[in-house]
């Protein structure tokens, strides 16, 4: 053992971070406070900050003329990504939000799982807005005999398309078929530039999005008109063998997709690495914003098609009051004041095409008349839900969130999985999350 | 003195009861139960187990915890230790050289993979920009997505950040062997090659085990690295049991099965640690 | 050809600086890489413009990063619960140890056990129980939660180290100032752990980073923008749709200071700290 003795300057340095030790605990203490807000609103950004800041002020403007003190009203913003793991948590000890977006996963499970509030009233107030309010989404939001999510947006999947790209490799314009858009991909692809921005990571909205834009062109579906499984299909297999040969033998797909989060494909294409993606408008809002030299070679579309069709995805999000919420009045009234039109609209504009309308009537802004929004508003008509014919049910929502379908896709195209086999094995994933939660299969 | 040992021994017991023994057995008794989020939960007893067993990916994902902990591990001690032989040779400047190899632990593991996420990345990563500028490579590679790369490029990131804990402690271990050892061992003839293997490691073996114990458990327990660079992708070749467990918890609610899942990885350790510490706490009683 | 003592040992030590230098261009290159993008505006970091150095070096990236983003607040917030937490579990561990290495009293080994099996439980397995625990008393959003919480990896992690210190130190000493009419308490203070500092620079050093690093605990314990660390704030970069690269190698590189600052302060401790229980251990 070696002893050592220290110089005064290195006792006198240890203790002066000591010290700092020491006091620093002192410097930050809070009180413990349990909940001492009396409206606690989650915020989920919008990939915008404008829109973001305009709903803290809309909020914050509902707390004033509610006679809430600024201590009163509590948003805590929760990004996308983190909503699951916070919510897992907040639901076990009892200490949801008041009111929180939800997308239909989230409503689907929190709503069958009866943590939601019946918003049945507000959502009626909407229907008797001029014009009244796009009702596709209601049969979705139904559970135990009532509705438990206001519907507050539609976000609408639409191809974004480097038309200069395509035009470059002889075409005007996207093909219409997946045939036709294989054969222009390949010339459009250069390494390290690529054709096809198909979001294939482990994450629950784009990646879906993705494959079922090419599934439902051939006729294929995750569930039947009766909610049960129905993935294995001729169509089906057809298009992951499509899908197979478009990432392994065409090489059209960046091999990175497989590990790509949220937003990998939206800076892909906002990097100028690929020449399609597929996605909610936020990318072209952001091209907007960015000055990005892409943006006159946008242009929004549906995706290419096929035998069944030629078809976009959409979903719906709502606003959700939580049962937990003590005051149950005054959770209402804050999604009662986002959703006023003139609130809403003002909403749905800064965000920049984020989000399509829910109010039909809001279409007649001229901000929607900008050129590019022409395909958007195609895309959203031939739009098709993810689970077409039927309604997501907890079951689904699952096979979603833990992205089983994916988890197959991925099987497929780095294991060597037969097409066949792995559309086979998934519905059989599905099958037995379905039978485990007692669903019809 | 039994009083005293309790008095001093209190603090430690109490917090650990609170925030680690209570919650363990908490998550314990969730691993019997079918239970969501924020719902009451339903006994089943080794059903959540059972539905492991059966998952054909589960003995994937536990392959990959046992293979990412033991080469990461393995690694982490071979460079360890080579750093510490080398910076414990005199040389100018060591004590810069020592700063150096150390900044990866100063470096939060969450933020070190944020690093290497970009510098991973397929168009624009400082490994593809300088693998293609040197001309070893047309265009870049998808390290974190391409099957044979995608394991390794994760233990590379958890070998980075995790190795100056090995280098320290095993540098402190070679300066402190005595030098009187070396001595006699010269004078009976003794090459540098021999002194090393018949000194310094015999020496270092109590250093050996506690670096080893202490990094094998936060390596094989801790989900950042992985849940950071690939989240499991491709297709579950880099998931690891921690992590599925936490996505499973997390995404699907299932409280039930994410514990049981975390569980699984408990008796191998337990076993590991004894295995490891047996000669250790013997010598302690000595 | 047989070599002789010295010019062997010159060939090690070429052989040595050649392996020191891959060790460091190994180490320093992603850092390498978080400097120099931190360094970079947006056209720069993407696009084909890609460069391996910043053609026009700026930044504006830690304008964004203090001037728009919460990042000083996280920032506070970290350092605040990285030191109590080393405050704190540095006495609980002095407590500790001390007491499973000089005190004899009946089931210190199944004690001491324990305790390294408490170091085994993964905090993804015990985020959920813990976040009931930590609201029943009240922490829920609060740093001293986190600092509570952190104490569970931290204590037993810091007692199973100063173990090895504390056996290191010859008994005698105490004995003798028992003698002189010393408490147990006051041997501690007064001849333990004045010999072992360099040990407690270790171990604080250790605690400090492990709890500057935690990950998962922070992220379920805390949602108030106030209370959010440093891990839990900056992946808040990430998932926004938009670019973040440069702002995010901005905040690393500022992150990544403290411990830094902390292992200054603690080098000269910190190799003859870890000598001193290394014999042992």
């Amino acid at each position: 053992m070696s002893q050592k003795t220290y110089s005064r300057r290195g006792v006198g340095r240890l203790g002066i971070a000591t010290a700092v030790g020491l006091s620093a605990p002192f410097l930050g203490v809070r009180t413990a406070r349990a909940r001492d807000a009396k409206l606690v609103f989650w915020l989920q950004p919008n990939f915008n900050k404008v829109a973001d800041d305009l709903l803290v002020a809309q909020a914050m403007d509902y707390a004033r003329s509610k006679g809430l003190s600024k201590s009163d009203m509590q948003i805590e913003t929760v990004p996308g990504g983190e909503v699951a793991k916070r919510m897992a948590a907040a639901l076990e000890v009892g200490s949801p939000p008041d009111v929180t977006r939800a997308n239909e996963q989230d409503l689907t499970k929190w709503g069958s799982d009866g943590h939601l509030s019946d918003v049945t009233a507000i959502v009626n107030e909407m229907k008797a807005q001029k014009g009244g309010i796009n009702e596709g989404s209601l049969p979705g939001a139904t559970y135990h005999g009532g509705i438990r999510g206001v519907p507050m947006g539609i976000a609408a999947n639409a191809a974004h398309v480097r038309a200069d790209k395509f035009r470059e490799a002889g075409y005007d314009g996207l093909p219409p078929t997946w045939e036709g858009f294989i054969e222009a991909a390949q010339k459009i692809t250069k390494p390290p530039f690529y054709a096809y921005g198909m979001a294939l990571g482990l994450t629950p909205s784009d990646s879906l999005g993705d494959v079922m834009s090419v599934v439902s062109a051939y006729g294929g579906s995750l569930i039947d008109a009766h909610n049960k499984p129905a993935l294995l299909s001729d169509g089906t297999i057809v298009a992951f063998k499509l899908i197979n040969d478009m990432y392994n033998k065409y090489k059209i797909i960046p091999r990175g997709t497989l590990s790509w989060d949220n937003a990998g494909n939206n800076k892909a294409y906002q990097s100028g690495q690929v020449a399609y993606v597929l996605n909610p408008t936020s990318i072209y809002s952001s091209l907007i914003t960015d000055k990005s030299p892409f943006l006159d070679d946008t242009i929004l579309e549906r995706p290419p098609g096929g035998p069944a069709g030629r078809f976009s995805t959409a979903s719906t999000d709502s606003y959700s009051v939580f049962k937990a919420a003590p005051n149950q009045e005054l959770a209402m009234g804050l999604v009662r004041h986002f959703m006023l039109p003139e609130n809403y609209n003002r909403f749905i504009v800064l965000a920049g095409g984020r989000y399509l309308p829910i109010y039909p009537a809001l279409l007649a802004d001229p901000f929607w008349d900008k050129p590019a929004f022409q395909g958007l508003k195609t895309a959203a008509k031939t739009a098709l839900s993810s689970y077409a014919p039927g309604l997501l049910t907890p079951a689904l929502a699952e096979i979603i969130n833990r992205n089983l379908i994916i988890q197959e896709v991925q099987n497929m195209l780095v294991k060597g999985k037969e097409p066949a086999r792995a559309v086979a094995d998934a519905q059989n994933t599905m099958i037995e999350v379905y039978k485990r939660l007692g669903e019809p299969t | 003195m039994r009083t005293l040992a309790a008095l001093f021994l209190l603090p430690a017991v109490v917090v650990l009861t609170c925030v680690v023994l209570y919650p363990f057995a908490y998550a314990l008794v969730l691993s019997f139960q079918d239970k969501t989020a924020g719902l009451p939960g339903r006994f089943i007893g080794l059903g959540n187990y059972a539905e492991l067993l059966a998952d054909p990916d589960f003995l994937l994902i536990f392959g990959n915890t046992v293979w990412y902990t033991g080469i990461a591990v393995g690694i982490k001690f071979v460079i360890g230790l080579t750093s510490a032989v080398v910076l414990n040779q005199p040389r100018r400047f060591n004590n810069i050289y020592r700063t150096i190899l150390f900044i990866p632990w100063a470096v939060p593991t969450l933020i070190a993979s944020l690093v290497w996420l970009w510098v991973y990345n397929e168009f624009n990563g400082l490994l593809n920009l300088a693998l293609v500028r040197m001309g070893l490579l047309k265009y870049g590679i998808a390290w974190l997505a391409e099957p044979e790369w995608a394991m390794r490029a994760v233990i590379a990131v958890a070998v980075w950040n995790g190795t100056p804990f090995y280098t320290m402690h095993f540098l402190a271990g070679l300066q402190a062997i005595p030098k009187e050892l070396y001595e006699a061992a010269a004078t009976d003839g003794a090459g540098d090659y021999r002194k090393f293997w018949h000194i310094t490691i015999p020496t270092m073996i109590p250093i050996f085990t506690i670096t080893l114990m202490l990094s094998t458990v936060f390596t094989s327990t801790s989900i950042v690295v992985v849940n950071i660079l690939t989240n499991g992708a491709p297709a579950n070749l880099t998931q690891i049991l921690p992590n599925a467990s936490f996505n499973i918890t997390t995404s699907a609610g299932r409280m039930g099965l994410g514990s049981a899942i975390n569980m699984v990885l408990f008796p191998f350790l337990v076993v590991f640690i004894i295995l490891l510490t047996r000669r250790l706490l013997r010598k302690d009683e000595a | 050809m047989a070599l002789t003592q010295s010019a062997s040992r010159r060939v090690a030590h070429g052989i040595g600086g050649v392996i020191l230098l891959v060790l460091i261009v190994w180490t320093l290159a992603p850092l390498y890489w978080m400097l120099v993008t931190s360094l970079k505006d947006k056209s720069e970091i993407y696009g084909a413009a890609a460069t391996l150095w910043p053609a026009e070096p700026t930044l504006e990236n830690y304008r964004v990063l203090f001037a728009d983003t919460n990042f000083l607040i996280y920032f506070r917030n970290s350092l605040i619960v990285a030191s109590a937490t080393t405050f704190f579990s540095l006495i609980i561990a002095a407590l500790g140890a001390y007491a499973l290495t000089r005190l004899r009293f009946p089931g210190r080994r199944f004690v001491a056990r324990a305790l390294i099996y408490t170091y085994l439980m993964p905090s993804s397995l015990l985020f959920i129980p813990l976040l009931i625990i930590i609201r029943s008393i009240g922490l829920q959003n609060t740093l001293e939660g986190l600092v509570f919480s952190y104490l569970g990896f931290t204590v037993p992690f810091c007692t199973w180290l100063l173990m090895g210190y504390f056996m290191s130190i010859p008994i005698e000493l105490e004995e003798s100032a028992m003698i002189d009419g010393c408490t147990r308490l006051g041997v501690l203070l007064r001849i333990v752990v004045p010999l072992t500092v360099p040990a407690l620079a270790v171990v604080a050093f250790f605690s400090f980073t492990l709890s500057w690093n935690e990950f998962i605990y922070a992220s379920v314990l805390v949602t108030d923008v106030d209370v959010r660390t440093i891990p839990t704030g900056i992946p808040s970069f990430v998932v926004g749709d938009v670019f973040f690269w440069g702002p995010m190698m901005a905040s690393t590189v500022i992150s990544a200071v403290p411990p830094l600052v902390v292992y200054f302060v603690f080098q000269r401790f910190l190799i003859t700290g870890l000598t001193l229980g290394a014999v042992k251990g």
